[in-house]
């Protein structure tokens, strides 16, 4: 899952992540604690877009300078109960009551730009909901057209998904959406569930204390998202491993491209994460479950895990 | 201090004085069993232990999102001419204490709303055009009156509460508690201070190991239960017997059925054997040598723990309910999936939507006005006027979006019929089972033969078990058509009435022979089932009659005239055709 998590802040064009698994596996911790392990960036001050000052538009018309500023990644958790409009952004009450002007108020997509927008009990959201974060997600745009306004604003966003598959099962539409998919388990040895109980039972005696116990490790792996970003365009992908892609898909009968382009760009930003410059057919095979196992011909009757489908087909393709 | 494992009457109070003291780190409390006194004592015992300085909210079931979570007060919103905003449920509990009503029936969005407040300690808004964060520190308390064949209690909300009480043995007086509102109160202090040996991780974990538990919140749980224990016993540190009494009001009671089983438990072998190890002494704090065999304390784990012997709790204690775990576990895996999917399709509002109340929308006269209500200065309004509403305000109600249709699969296994059908025939039904997973529909299943027809799978969208289902059944037999047809009847009728399409496919030759009595050869056999399918017809469901009979026979025409269904014979059908059929008649 880390791993996963890791090459989406990497290259966010992969696509979401969809996290699937056992509950108490700390899905949502692991997505909310990405936001201290990310790289500052670079924001327009004030802009509620969070948008980037090298390629604004605002910034190149005016030729005047504008005032930026580091920040955060955003890692906007949608919560459960979330209104259309707050979503999508709304008439600004506040505004159009104290001075009667029609103003926009962002909503929770504009805050995520640039960014994560994490999705808890992803199988739980409203049908329309879906719809509408499919469609913003698929053109990186906010259309909004209501109340009066006419607004559009990039939204550009990794969906970050989690729930719980016990829970209800998800829409094929939605489930091709997302890049990366992966299923958390329970660690099945006791050694590493102890291991587990002991640093959360430290962190709930004294969380600053943690956090400083830490810290160290966390700057290395910002540091390491920091370097496989900027050495992201200088790997090369050799041709060969474009056609073992090509071939893994059809083995596996995935549905349309995407899931051989979300395979090169996860095996590229997999590679930049371990510092390689050539992406390798290890790399291939190591991203090869996490980005095809929910895009298989969907047979309903056949009842065998996804990940042991993926990798039986990686080990016969890449040994050919 | 605790001599040994509380026996198992003293659970229940402990638990109460317990959560008196740990409050929100444990979540709350499953309170499992039927209304009654026993589960009123035990909440007023828990009251005047806990000594809350919040407030004590109800959450009945038909709560909506909006009580829950918060959102746009219209009336102070109107009133004000200012969005106003109001506390939901969870916010006003804060510091105090949720009660979950028929936890059991509440849906899964409140269930999950609950979850997340609980996990982050407030609630996030969202709504009306309004974003607020509210700190909702509370102890859940979940009233669970599922019994046998229920759904249970969703599991992410039972994850995140740390006991569970079975009211179902309490009397009408208070649980016995050796505890007081003093005890806890000083033990709130102490809590903090609490130090927890080395081996008590693997202990619990182990524990959780044996019963498989899976989530390591249980294990997590049941170590803040220790704490707790420990602080109200005046001790600073938790022992073996402390960590054994709180991995049962944890771990043990989270199996349900577990209360039944310990009770049984010194019937048959006196006192519960004491645990391996003595009391140690309360003030080694680091580094102690456990006197449990399998683990020590500081050096490097053994990699190989035998989990029964590191676990905090007797071993032979461990095994039986071990089974016990066991059988629920398999109980649990068969039947949940659809009753779920069934409880979250049913045809209730679910939010609401700009647009005019037209083609059938309803008007959401709340939203409307809420919507409308923000506006009402801007819009110039003289003194005393109506609400002035525009046609932007306008909300309409937001029901599913789409009727979810159940596909209801009548199958004649009898040996006139099925013999060298019967494969062919299960061949179609798959096929369509396919179908309907595509669709995101339901299935259910009726077979009959010999005497009765049988509802072999209720409506679930659980694929698997439709396959499996069908793949098990036998044939052979009569041919009791019109009991077959009559349950298609009843459950169409019961699909019908949650709001959701059936559809129903007959698969059969139609030569029935067995009348509603059950008896063989009755006369009437055939004039019966053909009476039940005039009364399908009447109401009005797609029907799809599939003749599996070797050659296209008289009777089975009759019968999809009588059931006014599409005819089509399976002869000249294969599932490719049967399948394209049902799609013709489900759309």
């Amino acid at each position: 899952m880390k791993r996963a998590i890791l090459i989406a802040a990497v290259d966010p064009s992969v696509g979401g992540v969809l996290v699937f698994g056992d509950r108490g596996t700390g899905k949502s911790t692991a997505v909310r604690a990405l936001a201290s392990l990310l790289p500052k960036m670079t924001v327009i001050d004030g802009d509620p877009y969070n948008s980037d000052p090298e390629t604004d538009q605002r910034k190149r018309k005016g030729g005047k300078p504008v005032k930026t500023r580091q920040v955060p990644v955003p890692v906007v958790d949608l919560p459960l109960g979330a209104t259309e409009d707050r979503v999508v952004g709304a008439l600004d009450l506040e505004r159009a009551l104290g001075h009667g002007e029609k103003a926009f108020e962002p909503g929770l997509l504009a805050r995520a730009n640039r960014g994560f927008l994490y999705i808890d009990e992803v199988n739980l959201l409203e049908d329309h909901l879906v719809d509408l974060l499919l469609d913003v997600a698929a053109s990186g745009e906010n259309v909004v057209e209501r109340e009066g306004l006419s607004v559009r604003h990039p939204a550009r966003f990794v969906l970050v998904g989690s729930g719980n598959p016990e829970e209800g099962e998800l829409r094929p539409q939605l489930l091709d959406r997302f890049g990366l998919s992966l299923d958390v388990r329970t660690p099945e040895s006791l050694d590493a569930r102890v291991e587990v109980i002991r640093r959360r039972d430290a962190y709930e005696q004294d969380p600053a204390a943690f956090c400083r116990r830490w810290s160290r490790q966390d700057g290395r792996v910002r540091r390491q998202i920091a370097n496989a970003r900027e050495l992201l365009p200088r790997i090369t992908v050799p041709d060969e491993l474009l056609e073992s892609a090509a071939r893994l898909c059809v083995a596996l009968g995935t549905d349309g491209l995407r899931g051989e382009l979300t395979l090169i760009r996860a095996a590229r930003a997999h590679a930049a994460l371990d510092g390689a410059d050539v992406v390798t057919v290890t790399h291939l095979a190591q991203v090869a479950p996490i980005c095809l196992r929910h895009r298989l011909r969907r047979d309903p009757l056949d009842d065998s895990d996804a990940t042991v489908r993926v990798t039986r087909a990686v080990d016969e393709v890449l040994a050919a | 201090m605790n001599d040994a494992v509380a026996p198992a009457e003293a659970l229940p109070g402990l638990a109460a004085a317990v959560l008196a003291v740990a409050g929100p780190r444990l979540g709350g409390a499953v309170l499992a069993g039927p209304a009654g006194p026993g589960r009123d004592a035990w909440v007023s015992c828990f009251r005047e232990l806990a000594d809350v300085s919040g407030a004590w909210k109800q959450v009945p079931v038909s709560v909506t999102g909006e009580r829950l979570l918060g959102g746009l007060d219209l009336g102070a919103t109107l009133s004000s001419g200012r969005p106003a905003f109001s506390s939901g449920l969870l916010a006003q509990a804060h510091e105090g204490v949720v009660e979950l009503r028929m936890a059991e029936r509440q849906s899964a969005t409140t269930c999950a709303a609950i979850a997340a407040a609980l996990d982050e300690k407030r609630v996030r808004v969202e709504r009306d055009g309004l974003t607020r964060i509210e700190p909702a520190r509370f102890v859940a308390l979940a009233f669970d009156e599922a019994v046998d064949d229920d759904p249970p209690l969703d599991p992410a909300l039972r994850d995140r509460l740390g006991l569970t009480v079975d009211t179902r043995v309490l009397g009408v007086t208070p649980p016995a508690c050796v505890f007081d509102a003093m005890d806890c109160l000083r033990a709130r202090d102490a809590f903090g201070a609490v130090q927890v040996g080395d081996d008590a991780y693997v202990r619990v974990c182990a524990t959780c190991d044996a019963l498989g538990i899976r989530s390591p919140r249980a294990a997590l749980q049941a170590l803040v239960a220790a704490r707790a224990l420990a602080a109200l016993e005046g001790s600073s540190i938790v022992s073996d017997d402390t960590l054994a009494t709180a991995a049962m009001l944890v771990i043990v009671m989270r199996i349900p059925g577990a209360m039944d089983a310990l009770a049984a438990e010194p019937a048959d072998d006196a006192p519960p054997p004491e645990p391996e190890s003595e009391v140690p002494e309360p003030d080694d704090a680091e580094g102690r040598d456990s006197s449990s065999d399998a683990s020590q304390s500081d050096g490097p784990r053994p990699d190989t723990i035998d989990a029964a012997e590191a676990a905090a709790l007797p071993a032979n204690l461990l095994a039986s309910l071990a089974q016990l775990a066991a059988a629920q576990r398999k109980r649990a895996a068969t039947g949940r999936a659809g009753a779920r999917a069934r409880a979250r399709h049913r045809g209730r509002p679910i939010g609401n939507r700009p647009g005019l109340p037209s083609d059938g929308n309803r008007l959401d006269v709340s939203a409307t006005l809420k919507a409308a209500a923000p506006l009402q200065r801007l819009r110039d309004q003289s003194p005393g006027a109506r609400v002035a509403v525009r046609a932007d305000d306008l909300r309409v109600r937001v029901f599913q979006q789409r009727r979810r249709t159940t596909t209801i699969f009548v199958v004649d296994a009898s040996g006139s019929a099925a013999i060298q059908r019967l494969a062919e025939t299960k061949g179609a039904v798959e096929l369509l089972l396919a179908e309907c997973y595509v669709r995101r529909d339901q299935v259910a299943l009726i077979a009959f033969r010999n005497q009765h027809g049988e509802l072999l799978l209720p409506p679930t969208r659980s694929l698997v078990r439709a396959k499996r289902c069908l793949s098990v059944l036998p044939g052979g037999g009569a041919t009791p058509l019109a009991h077959g047809l009559v349950l298609a009847r009843d459950l169409a009728d019961s699909v019908a009435g949650r709001g959701e399409l059936p559809v129903i496919v007959v698969m059969t030759d139609a030569r029935a022979n067995v009348d509603l009595e059950g008896r063989r050869g009755g006369p009437d056999a055939f004039d019966q089932a053909i009476a039940v399918a005039r009364e399908i017809a009447a109401r009005g469901y797609s029907v799809l009659s599939i003749d599996t009979g070797r050659r296209a026979g008289e009777r089975a025409r009759q019968l999809a005239e009588a059931l006014d269904a599409s005819y089509l014979p399976l002869p000249f059908a294969d599932a490719q055709t049967v399948s394209a059929a049902v799609r013709g008649v489900a759309a």
